[in-house]
């Protein structure tokens, strides 16, 4: 699967997206649309996110899953609120 | 290794790390027994006879409570959501590298060292000391140096998974948390004698 890129491999900006297409009728949109937020976290993170949902909100369940500590899980999940916080400012 | 020896705080439980820590710290209380190694204070290990068996223990026990207590209060400031299990298993693993110094000791052969070259400090008997003291007790002080340095190591790491701990604000606290915890054993210790 093709690995979508948030960020501009030459300035590092947050990308747009400026066009929407549709592969059954061929239609294309043209505009310019922000990336929704989960979108725009690190695939790292956004892993992170998805196994939480799966796990049923439960840290304890992923760092089992995953092989980390407690502790371990927790920062990554403030971290990631932080970043959302930071992004949901800009 | 580096995981299991440095950053054990990432990976395994608290509940295995807290057991684990639990038995280090009896077997390692009664080696220093006898082995003749007191842990009077947070950061000190000397060659002095236990006058009781559980002695070595009853240090280690103070060591830990007053490290929890310092180490707690300054990780909450940093994140409130710190827990005291993960303060308590820090402590109790950070330690373990001070449990493997005794062994160092058999028979007494750094306590007697030691003493050879405490008798010979005069400038006139200077000549007298044998290379093989001066020798013993230098590789001896490297080898503390390094384990006390592990065991900074494995505290700051120990504080920082516990806590999410990042910044300056964040070391300065730690380092204030670890004099305050060896002012208090110290006191408490003296006190206990």
């Amino acid at each position: 699967m093709k690995k979508l890129p948030v960020k501009c491999p030459s300035c590092e900006k947050q990308l747009m997206v400026s066009q929407l297409s549709c592969s059954n009728c061929e239609t294309n949109i043209s505009g310019t649309y922000s990336l929704p937020i989960l979108l725009q976290l690190s695939p790292e993170d956004q892993d992170f996110i998805f196994e939480f949902i799966l796990s049923g909100g439960s840290l304890k369940k992923i760092a089992t899953k995953i092989g980390k500590s407690y502790p371990t899980v927790r920062n990554k999940l403030d971290d990631i609120i932080e970043k959302i916080n930071h992004l949901q400012n800009i | 290794m580096k995981t299991l020896l440095f950053k054990p705080f990432e990976k395994y439980s608290e509940k295995n790390l807290f057991l684990i820590g639990l038995i280090f710290t009896i077997i390692g209380s009664f080696i220093a027994y006898f082995f003749d190694i007191r842990y009077d204070g947070v950061f000190d290990i000397h060659i002095k006879s236990n006058g009781l068996i559980y002695q070595a223990l009853v240090d280690n026990l103070i060591n830990i409570f007053c490290l929890i207590l310092f180490l707690y209060l300054s990780a909450s400031y940093v994140n409130k959501k710190t827990r005291v299990i993960d303060i308590l298993t820090t402590t109790v693993i950070a330690r373990t590298p001070l449990y493997i110094l005794p062994l160092f000791n058999i028979n007494n052969v750094i306590g007697k060292a030691t003493e050879k070259l405490i008798q010979l400090v005069d400038p006139k008997l200077i000549n007298q000391i044998p290379a093989s003291s001066i020798l013993l007790v230098t590789v001896f002080g490297i080898i503390t140096i390094l384990f006390i340095v592990w065991y900074v190591a494995l505290l700051f790491n120990g504080f920082k998974v516990s806590s999410n701990a990042k910044g300056k604000v964040s070391l300065i606290l730690f380092i204030t948390s670890l004099v305050l915890a060896e002012l208090l054993s110290k006191f408490l210790i003296f006190q206990l004698n």
